[in-house]
């Protein structure tokens, strides 16, 4: 009778010590989850900050992207309007000969092309950084002071082109 | 010679172009001080008179135009 007494009592033993163990086991696990859970909040939290530090990035970018744009157009404009300007083709299809026209009326041509030196001068110190002249800045129309032939898109970005 | 002239100018600028002496070939055609000495070939070329270059700096009118070349035109 005492050997089954001290079975059941091993019995109860080893169920209430797996038991122990198994809650000791849940609560560990539990610690790590809650640790775990800990973490990721913060990993949560810093992606959101991350996350909001690129759309604020993004945003910078998508102005600087659109400058660069504006920039490009810019110098594209110039170049047409330089080609034009040695290279115009006029409403009868004719291309114009720079080297024709200086032959023919030399002092003219000579006096434009000196003009148009000193404008690209003042071009290169407008694209290094010099600010424009009230004078660069009010022209609308070829003949007020201050057009300048060789950058106009740049040193006039008020005038008005004629069609 | 002040339909030559015209004809000249339109042909340069465009037939579409409306040119009365007032038109101002840089700021009402979209010309540029090239095509002023362009155009001045062109009506030399045609009428056979020569105008002296010191006469012609600064053209800008098409009346101006017509001044000069009614001068020399007469002349020759």
């Amino acid at each position: 009778m005492w050997k089954v007494k001290l079975f059941l009592m091993f019995i109860v033993l080893g169920t209430a010590g797996g038991g122990l163990l198994y809650v000791k086991n849940l609560q560990a696990n539990l610690a790590i989850s809650k640790a775990n859970a800990v973490l990721m909040e913060e990993g949560i939290e810093k992606q959101k900050v991350l996350l909001a530090q690129q759309m604020v990035d993004s945003k910078a970018l998508a102005v600087v992207v659109e400058e660069q744009y504006a920039l490009i157009d810019k110098e594209r404009k110039e170049t047409e309007f330089l080609r034009q300007r040695f290279k115009k083709t006029n409403a009868d299809g004719k291309v114009r000969d720079l080297g024709d026209l200086a032959n023919n009326r030399p002092a003219t041509v000579t006096k434009i092309l000196n003009n148009d030196f000193n404008n690209q001068i003042r071009c290169n110190a407008i694209a290094q950084g010099s600010p424009l002249t009230e004078e660069e800045t009010a022209v609308v129309k070829k003949t007020d002071p201050g057009y300048n032939s060789m950058c106009q898109v740049t040193a006039n970005p008020n005038y008005v082109e004629v069609k | 010679m002040k339909d030559t002239v015209i004809d000249i100018l339109k042909s340069h600028f465009g037939r579409d172009k409306d040119i009365t002496p007032e038109t101002n070939m840089l700021n009402d055609l979209g010309g540029d001080d090239l095509d002023v000495v362009d155009v001045l070939m062109q009506i030399e070329e045609a009428l056979k008179i020569s105008i002296p270059e010191e006469e012609t700096f600064d053209l800008q009118t098409v009346q101006q135009l017509l001044e000069v070349v009614e001068k020399h035109n007469v002349e020759s």
